[in-house]
């Protein structure tokens, strides 16, 4: 914590910026394209059980009972791979969508699988016992030892329920990150051991060419995203780029900033709003990443995180020595100007909200009186990264609005105020062009929400207004 | 996704859906051609030679839909072949002998899932054959039924050991042989 941070020079702001309703449309055209075809492997793999005369096993009680057992399995199995691809951290995925966006889908596909593979197991299990006769103990055992790959499949079973059942909230709370993380990576494992019993006993594969194909070309498909995207690329680039700590420096009583440098840093990518993934590459913390937003716009000389006293892990960031070694994985989210569509744009950060605003408010192509920054903090004195927004407010002719002090009522997001006029009256007042404005939030969720509900009230569209919630 | 391609791919998976569902339904009668339905089921003595009529019948309807197999009741691993049940196969000797074989049908063994007849040849106190007049039958493994019949002659009884995944049809099939060679 002794050294002084680089020479401030703001990079050069975007030039030029794409805007316009038409943009949204693409955003919107490009997303559904992408659901479509998710949504099509699951009716192809119905249609093709149809096909293959499923619907006329409904007739009795066993052939209803393996007809079930085959549809829960291709449809699962079709959602798990769906679910694996949403985390593999797939450009093209968070791209349209956002890291945020992409990781609550898998979190709500969870379980749903979870149930129906689950139905497969029993429904499999019930008609094997009435066709040879057996009890339901005694055929579970029959097929655990007997028929090849059964014994994995079924461990499969059992390693998923405890992946979803160490996710669901109740259990994320009593287990550290870490714990669950690992616990979490045995999803991968059940997927792998389940696999074999597919393609040796399952009827929708075996001998049919077509599903054959399918299924094997979705498989890899799926497992080269997962392996390039997830493992190996970032390891590629950061073995390239080799990143070290350069400056840590203190921005208030309880924010640092960590300077990151390395080879030919044009290469990491990356635009104003979005995060990485840091890992001190140390004994204790390389198994640790932890995700931080870029508090100043992309340029070759440093990656700077700005980073408040949270927990235990960024409490020893400030302890952080120069030339440590650090990898980063990312860049990922669409808290960009990316998505920005109209000439206004108004930037709303509060306290630890405040770094990708002010990467945004360096970066954001526009003249002067086109951008509106509010900077919610409980105090003036000790608000990190306000010189840095004030000196780009005054150089591009930027509005800067530091709202200080305790806030004016419960529902308030806003400092209290003499008149206490109504939030929305205020931030017209502060910020005439917002509802024609796109409009960046990035501050604790519950005051994001209350942001968003004056907002609408002001009349500013849905799609107009971006905020990104750390998920993860 | 915007509710003008919600709508789009609900209604383009429900029509795919129905489509193939519907090409998928087995033809009538090749569900018939399961059981068999030539009506050869009396007792025949000697050179059993079946008629040719009833073979041709068979065949013919057990194998109407080239692409699909008919009545698909494919469980894991199993395929069953309804040509193979419904063919009865010629004795293997057409020439009267002296120590002619001799053939016996058994009862219909009517079981949880289907029905089972079967004919057996005998010759020289040995079985030289067994054919199924009935066979009806849900997922047995592939090669079941002529499985059984091989063990059966091999055996030259019912003493043999059953199929996995197919004791149900195995002890219908036991029953039935045993009916049959009581009749000799």
């Amino acid at each position: 914590m002794n050294q002084t941070a680089p020479q401030l020079t703001l990079t050069p702001p975007n030039q030029r910026v794409r805007l316009g309703a038409k943009k949204f449309a693409e955003l919107k055209r490009s997303q559904d394209v992408i659901e479509t075809l998710a949504w099509f492997t699951v009716v192809l793999v119905v249609a093709m059980f149809l096909l293959d005369g499923g619907i006329a096993l409904f007739g009795n009680l066993t052939d209803a009972l393996g007809a079930i057992s085959r549809l829960t399995a291709l449809v699962g199995t079709d959602l798990l791979l769906i679910h694996t691809l949403l985390v593999a951290r797939v450009p093209w995925l968070d791209k349209f969508y956002g890291h945020d966006k992409v990781t609550l889908a898998h979190k709500k596909l969870g379980k749903p699988i979870l149930y129906i593979i689950s139905a497969h197991f029993l429904a499999s299990l019930i008609q094997f016992a009435i066709l040879d006769g057996k009890s339901i103990v005694d055929e579970m055992l029959y097929l655990f030892f007997e028929i090849p790959d059964m014994w994995s499949a079924t461990l499969g079973l059992v390693l998923m329920i405890v992946v979803v059942f160490t996710s669901i909230n109740a259990a994320r709370k009593k287990l550290s990150y870490e714990a669950w993380h690992i616990i979490h990576l045995l999803a991968y494992a059940s997927i792998l051991i389940a696999v074999p019993h597919q393609f040796t006993t399952g009827s929708d594969i075996a001998g049919k060419p077509v599903q054959t194909l399918f299924w094997v070309s979705l498989y890899l498909f799926v497992a080269l995203n997962v392996i390039w995207y997830r493992v190996l690329a970032p390891i590629v680039m950061n073995l390239a780029l080799g990143l070290k700590v350069t400056a840590v420096t203190r921005e208030s009583s309880d924010t640092i900033s960590v300077y990151v440098s390395g080879r030919g840093l044009e290469r990491l990518g990356g635009q104003a709003g979005q995060f990485f993934m840091l890992r001190i590459m140390t004994k204790e913390t390389w198994a640790k990443p932890h995700p931080f937003s870029i508090s100043a716009a992309p340029n070759n000389r440093f990656v700077r995180f700005t980073i408040g006293d949270r927990g235990d892990f960024t409490k020893a960031l400030a302890d952080l020595k120069v030339g440590t070694r650090v990898a980063l994985e990312g860049p990922y989210g669409v808290f960009t100007e990316e998505r920005r569509t109209c000439e206004k744009v108004t930037l709303i950060a509060a306290g630890v909200g405040a770094p990708p605003i002010r990467a945004l408010a360096e970066s954001m192509a526009g003249r002067p009186r086109d951008v509106t920054i509010l900077y919610r903090v409980r105090d003036e004195e000790d608000a990190a990264l306000l010189g840095e927004l004030q000196q780009v407010a005054s150089q591009r002719g930027f509005q800067l609005h530091v709202l200080a002090g305790p806030r004016g009522s419960a529902t308030s997001w806003l400092p209290g105020h003499l008149n206490s006029l109504p939030d929305q009256t205020r931030l017209i007042e502060m910020a005439p062009f917002v509802s024609e404005s796109d409009v960046y939030i990035c501050g604790p969720a519950a005051w994001t929400k209350s942001v968003e509900k004056t907002l609408e009230r002001v009349g500013t569209p849905a799609n107009q207004i971006h905020a990104e919630e750390f998920a993860w | 996704m915007r509710s003008a391609t919600k709508t789009f791919v609900g209604l383009a998976g429900l029509g795919i859906m129905v489509a193939a569902a519907r090409a998928g339904m087995p033809i009538p009668d090749a569900a018939a051609a399961i059981t068999d339905t030539t009506g050869n089921n009396t007792d025949s003595t000697a050179t059993a030679t079946p008629t040719p009529e009833p073979t041709s019948t068979a065949t013919a309807t057990a194998k109407p839909k080239p692409t699909k197999k008919p009545g698909t009741t494919t469980p894991a691993t199993t395929k069953p072949k309804p040509t193979a049940t419904a063919t009865p196969t010629p004795t293997p000797n057409p020439t009267p002998n002296p120590t002619a074989a001799v053939s016996k049908t058994s009862a219909a063994i009517n079981y949880e899932f289907g029905t089972i007849q079967v004919k057996v040849t005998k010759s020289g106190g040995n079985i030289t054959d067994v054919t199924y007049i009935q066979a009806t039958y849900t997922r047995v493994p592939n090669g079941t039924m002529s499985y059984l019949v091989n063990a059966s002659i091999q055996a030259n009884g019912s003493n043999f050991t059953k199929v996995s995944r197919a004791t149900v049809t195995t002890n219908a099939y036991k029953q039935a042989l045993e009916s049959a060679l009581g009749k000799f």
